[in-house]
């Protein structure tokens, strides 16, 4: 019980928190924090100007982090992003230069703008937390979560990633435009950046790292283990789908139910947890079959996630 | 509607009851009827039993979500059994289902085409199956299968292709900014990105210009389907349509259609698509089913060979076992050729040699040529048939390979049953008839293609096919007519299947004379001889048995009693009259034939009716006064047994006029005495032994009688009653000295010898022991096995009859349990003779007339009266049974679980969960939907609580959990 009130109300004042100043659909702060807690990263796939960065930056301020935030363009370099020697010449010696890499919560804004080798050096900085330079590796901040938004894919010019690299996100989620009264909402507030700077932490780093440890220990029933392999089942048999789940992302669904139900104030997962999170986490390692209707759109790969989902019979 | 076929195998079994039905008519022989019944029997079993194994079967469609017409896909049959009785062995295109439980479902795929558009009706597709014995095969036509198929598209590369009726509305505005296509050329401006600089041209025109790019606008489309008409046209006009509607979808543009039979508004993307091509699906002829057919198949699996040919070597040991029943068979040369079995098992599995043709052909030609001329003039043709039927066994044993081999082979076992059906007699052929019938349903099940591994599946079903032949059988045993008169010129009696036929042979014990250890034969024919019938009214209960007295015999050789042509005098009143060839006629008033004796005629008389049999003997009865009959001429010899003057072969009636008196005509021979001292006291040259034991045995006795009591006493507490003497070269003295046991020749002979040691004249008489009382008929039912022999010996004036032999469960054995068996065996084995092997057209009018005597309706009323009480507690016990039986199946079904029991009441509420709503999904709709029921949410995030938490919930939250299932109780209207 006690677990219940302290972990709730904790997570709940970091949601309170953060949607205080953004303005957006409410579960895209849940899989925001479920992706904190799971230790994972985030996928924004949206259009300009609905707010990513503000998410990113209210985030990592209701938590008492740092945030850096990168601009890819087609140009960037990989050095750019995790930082480089710089030759000393009164010390004699090569000096390290962090990149804005080594924050606790990064924003890399339209990701699929730069070139795969620039891409690729983020992304493997991600998977090792770490980053060699010169011989010398230097270790990503304990508390590290990358905040990675995408233009769709429609647009000219870009480096889509593909599957394998999609899969390092955790969740993927639009926000999409906001309700006729909350951009109504938006424009009314004034000053937005004297509120961001006003903002109060919520938790410390410490306990969000702690948080991130209780999550790992929530207890998963075997018939939940059961659901998600069948619903993993169900994506690779799907008629219209090229590329079905694979183990990882079934992993993955599992980590993100733990956070749901750690949001939920329980120790233990429920089936509710699982399909909670099954489209974010799903929808964007799936491949859909292309041959007969053409390029799949993202809302439409989403339905069929769903359609999917519904199939799928659940425990009790 | 159920078809049923013969297959090849349904046609050879019916060829088979021919056979067995034509054999049995003609030669009565009931072990053929047996067979008959088998072999009807089972295909009535395969017939019923085959329409009842599909009934209850049905199947529906599951289609992919979009076909296309004249698209190849695999079509999803599930097959359910919706019936109480599982369905076993059932075949449909492509799917095998071993066995299909009640409420099961299996499903099965084939590749299939959708021939039109919209709702196609899919046919030709049939359930099949050849259980249970393969004789017949069951179809069923599969109805009421329908699937849709979406209307064939076409690959348009150009706007330009389309033939469709389709307009554009508003004209795309390209979207400048971002895009693929170049709109144009501008000039520079600052807020343009400096990428887009166009070098060339600027270069050129010495000014900073830009391209532009723009993405192609939206536009709307409408598609117009106007007059779909029918036929091929029709279906061109929509498939064009479909493809346009798809190339436009693909663009990105909003599409409508519009058919005179309704509209798809506008709408983008692949749902609409999907949306609009279902709806052009149903247009026009679509909406009406049209018949797509399946291929037909021909689905020949090969049956599982292995186990069919182990199963076969089972089966060739059962029938080879068979034939060791046939006593014209040798026991030696059958044992000697029984390797042949396991060489050929060993042979197949090992795969280590397989004589070639070269060998075998030649081989069975010199067989067949040695059966067809030689072996068949010196065997018999019986015997030959067997012989013949043996090679082919051994022949089929050591080769066959094949499937049509093995049908070869197993049609062999069957005509090597069959002739040992034909040949034998003994109650073990009940056995080998069980072995059989289990090797024939295992054997036929396998080939119609069930699999051994799966034997677990289909022996229940198969095991109550089995049984249900067996009563089939049965049934047809009893009910099939036996006619006396098919028997004279027939195929089957020259083979010498007719075993029942009363040769004269085996009776000839009742004419010149009787050997020691013929009895055993005779003991196991069970042909009737007569029928003696009491002529006043008998006292309550059975009456005892009664001796049928034949001939008797003076002369014994230590071998064989006979009897000589004895000349003597014989009077009648005053008149004397010589014996010619020891014959003394009797005379004739009217109808009766008067017999010599002391006494007066006595009132029970006895009506004898006799079998046609080629014997001249007349069987008495105690004393006799005279004999009346119609015609015919009888006399008596010196040992008072009489005869006709010619064979009765057509039968004989007669009645017996008893006589209060000694039994015995010595009354009317002159010097009796004298020949009573010649004639009754000889004995055969032996060693002392025989002598020494006679004197031993009469010493201390006074009288004749005495002597002949104490004999008779010894023989029968001292000595074992056994059925079959062991071989014809028994002696007597091995009898009396060294076995100690015999059958009643024995005996009897054993009594005159010691008697006649003793001085005391004794004679051997053979004739019948009748036991068997018709309670309907009032007859005693007097069959060959029935003869026996005992003594008569004469004391003090007259004679006496012994029966020396003990009764057949009385023996010296000091085994009692033993001796118990053998009374049981005995007892079994005569009812196996009785009512099997003996079971003529009397016994079928016997048991028809049993059958309505005892339907009488007094009987009838009698017996409800009587089975009213245990009836009625037997209904009451099983009513209990049922409702308990019920109650528990619902208490089982009743969900003990926390979310069970409140998922019920939910249901009950007429909230149901779909199968992929999570509990609190369904809990938080069903409040939705009536508030009331508000204590399910909490009551869910209890028992996820139970059940997710790994932890069991304390007193507190079970206690709540009670509480708001209670509340949910009241509010959902709790219904059982």
């Amino acid at each position: 019980m006690s677990v219940k009130t302290e972990t709730d109300s904790r997570i709940g004042r970091l949601i309170d928190n953060i949607n205080s100043i953004f303005v957006g659909p409410p579960e895209v702060v849940k899989f925001t924090v479920a992706t904190l807690l799971s230790r994972g990263h985030l996928l924004i796939e949206d259009v300009p100007g609905i707010g990513k960065t503000l998410l990113g930056v209210v985030l990592a301020r209701s938590i008492e982090a740092s945030f850096h935030r990168i601009q890819f363009t087609n140009d960037l370099l990989p050095s750019d992003i995790l930082g480089l020697s710089v030759f000393d010449q009164k010390a004699g010696s090569f000096d390290f230069k962090p990149g804005p890499i080594f924050s606790n919560v990064v924003l890399a804004d339209e990701i699929n703008r730069s070139t795969p080798k620039t891409q690729s050096a983020l992304l493997e900085a991600m998977n090792d937390m770490q980053v060699s330079i010169d011989g010398k590796t230097h270790a990503l901040p304990p508390l590290f979560m990358v905040i990675a938004t995408q233009n769709p894919v429609e647009y000219h010019g870009t480096y889509p990633l593909p599957e394998a690299q999609l899969d390092r996100f955790l969740t993927r989620v639009r926000i999409g435009y906001p309700a006729p009264g909350a951009e109504k909402r938006i424009l009314r507030e004034k000053d937005l950046n004297e509120r961001i700077q006003a903002l109060k932490p919520a938790l410390t780093v410490a306990e969000v790292l702690g948080l991130q440890k209780q999550a790992e220990e929530v207890r998963v029933d075997e018939a939940l283990l059961d659901y998600v392999v069948k619903i993993a089942e169900a994506t690779r048999a799907g008629r219209s789908v090229k590329l079905g789940l694979s183990p990882r992302g079934a992993l993955a669904v599992v980590r993100a139910a733990r956070s749901m139900a750690l949001m939920a104030g329980r120790e233990y997962c429920v089936p509710d947890d699982v399909k909670a999170m099954a489209v974010p986490v799903i929808s964007h390692r799936l491949i859909l079959d292309t041959s007969l209707y053409g390029v799949a759109k993202i809302a439409e790969v989403e339905e069929t996630v769903a359609s999917i989902v519904r199939g799928v019979p659940s425990p009790d | 509607m159920t078809r049923s076929r013969l297959t090849r195998l349904g046609w050879g079994t019916l060829g088979m009851a021919v056979l067995s039905m034509a054999a049995s008519l003609s030669t009565g022989n009931n072990l053929l009827y047996v067979l008959f019944g088998l072999v009807v029997g089972s295909m009535v079993v395969a017939w019923v039993g085959g329409k009842l194994n599909l009934r209850g079967v049905a199947a529906e469609v599951r289609q992919p979500d979009q076909v296309f017409r004249g698209e190849s896909f695999k079509l999803g049959l599930k097959v359910v059994n919706k019936g109480r009785l599982p369905g076993i062995g059932l075949r449909v295109r492509g799917a095998w289902i071993a066995r299909l439980g009640p409420g099961q479902e299996q499903e099965a795929r084939f590749p299939f085409m959708f021939r039109h558009r919209g709702v196609n009706a899919v046919e030709g597709l049939e359930l099949e199956s050849l259980f249970p014995f393969g004789f017949f095969r069951h179809s069923k036509a599969l109805q009421g299968l329908t699937g849709t198929a979406l209307p064939k598209i076409r690959e348009v590369r150009a706007a330009a292709e389309i033939t469709a009726d389709a307009s554009l509305s508003g004209r795309p505005r390209p979207k400048k900014g971002r895009g693929d296509e170049l709109f144009g050329i501008r000039v520079y401006d600052q807020s343009d990105d400096s990428r887009l600089i166009n070098w060339k041209l600027s270069a050129k025109q010495d000014r900073t210009l830009v391209n532009e790019f723009c993405a192609p606008g939206e536009s709307r489309v409408t598609i117009r389907l106007e007059n779909i008409g029918s036929g091929e046209a029709a279906e061109a006009r929509v498939a064009e349509a479909a493809s346009a509607f798809k190339w436009y979808v693909d663009t990105g543009a909003e599409v409508r259609l519009v058919t005179p039979e309704g509209a798809v508004d506008y709408g983008k993307g692949l749902l609409h698509l999907d949306k609009a091509l279902r709806f052009m699906a149903l247009l026009g002829e679509g909406r009406t089913p049209r018949p797509s057919r399946i291929q037909p198949h021909e689905d020949r699996s090969a049956p599982d060979s292995a186990a069919l040919r182990r199963v076969m070597f089972f089966g060739t040991a059962v029938v080879y076992g068979s034939l060791f029943l046939i006593d014209e068979i040798g026991f030696r040369p059958l044992l000697a050729l029984a390797p042949a079995l396991p060489l050929g098992w060993l042979l197949h599995e090992k795969k280590l040699w397989r004589p070639g043709r070269l060998l075998w052909d030649p081989a069975s030609a010199l067989v067949l040529l040695y059966i067809l001329t030689l072996d068949w003039r010196y065997s018999g043709v019986a015997v030959a048939n067997v012989h013949l039927v043996l090679y082919l066994l051994v022949n089929r044993a050591l080769n066959a390979v094949r499937a049509e081999d093995l049908r070869q082979w197993f049609l062999i076992l069957f005509l090597g049953f069959f002739l040992a059906s034909g040949l034998t007699l003994t109650p073990w052929y009940f056995l080998a008839f069980l072995l059989y019938l289990a090797f024939a349903g295992l054997w036929l099940c396998l080939a119609s293609g069930l699999e051994f591994q799966e034997r677990r599946s289909w022996f229940p079903a198969m095991g109550v096919g089995l049984v249900a032949t067996l009563a089939a059988a049965g049934m047809l045993f009893v009910l099939s007519p036996r006619r006396d008169s098919f028997r004279h010129i027939n195929p089957f009696t020259a083979m010498g299947i007719d075993k029942l036929q009363p040769k004269a042979s085996t009776v000839a014990g009742f004419g010149e004379g009787v050997s020691l250890g013929w009895y055993g034969e005779l003991k196991r024919s069970s042909s009737r001889m007569m029928r003696v019938r009491p002529l006043f009214a008998a006292g309550p209960g059975d009456p005892p048995p009664l001796y049928v007295r034949g001939a008797a015999f003076d002369v014994f050789n230590g071998r064989r009693w006979s009897k000589g042509k004895v000349g003597f005098t014989y009077r009648y009143g005053t008149s004397k009259y010589p014996a010619v060839s020891g014959r003394a006629w009797t005379p004739r008033h009217g109808e009766l034939l008067e017999f010599p004796g002391k006494g007066e005629p006595a009132p029970q008389a006895l009506e004898f009716i006799y079998y046609p049999v080629n014997l001249t003997v007349l069987f008495t009865v105690g004393a006799v006064n005279a004999v009346a009959m119609p015609s015919g001429a009888v006399y008596f010899d010196h040992t008072d047994s009489a005869y006709l003057g010619s064979p009765y072969t057509r039968g004989l009636r007669y009645n017996l006029v008893p006589r209060e008196g000694p039994p015995g005509f010595g009354e009317g021979i002159v010097d009796y005495e004298k020949l009573l001292q010649e004639r009754f006291l000889g004995v055969p040259a032996s060693d002392g032994r025989v002598a020494a034991l006679a004197a031993r045995l009469t010493a201390g006795a006074r009288t004749d009688e005495e002597k002949a009591r104490l004999v008779e006493t010894h023989l029968r507490r001292a000595y074992s009653y056994s059925t079959y003497s062991a071989s014809k070269d028994k002696t007597l003295e091995d009898f009396l000295f060294k076995d100690r046991k015999g059958n009643c020749e024995f005996f009897a002979t054993a009594a005159a010898v010691l008697l006649r040691h003793a001085g005391v004249p004794t004679r051997l008489v053979t004739g019948f022991l009748a036991s068997e009382w018709n309670e309907y008929g009032k007859f005693y039912d007097v069959r060959q096995g029935q003869a026996h022999a005992w003594v008569e010996a004469y004391a003090e004036g007259r004679w006496i009859t012994l029966e020396p032999t003990p009764a057949s469960g009385f023996s010296a054995a000091r085994d009692a349990l033993l001796s118990r068996l053998q009374r049981m065996m005995n007892a079994l084995e005569l009812r196996w003779y009785r009512h099997v092997i003996g079971y003529d057209s009397y016994s079928q009018r016997d048991t028809f007339y049993r059958l309505s005597q005892a339907l009488t309706r007094e009987r009838v009323t009698g017996w409800l009266k009587a089975a009213v009480q245990p009836l009625g507690a037997g209904l009451f016990l099983a009513g209990l049974v049922f409702l308990a039986a019920r109650l528990r199946h619902s208490f089982k079904s009743r969900p003990t679980t926390l979310y069970g029991r409140a998922a019920r009441l939910l249901e009950n509420a007429g909230m149901t969960r779909e199968p992929s709503m999570t509990p609190m999904e369904h809990a938080l709709k069903a409040q939705a939907g009536r508030p009331e029921l508000d204590p399910v949410v909490e009551l869910v995030e209890l028992h996820y609580r139970e059940r997710y938490s790994g932890q069991a919930l304390d007193a507190g939250q079970a206690g709540r959990a009670e509480e708001l299932l209670r509340t949910l109780e009241q509010v959902s209207g709790r219904r059982k």
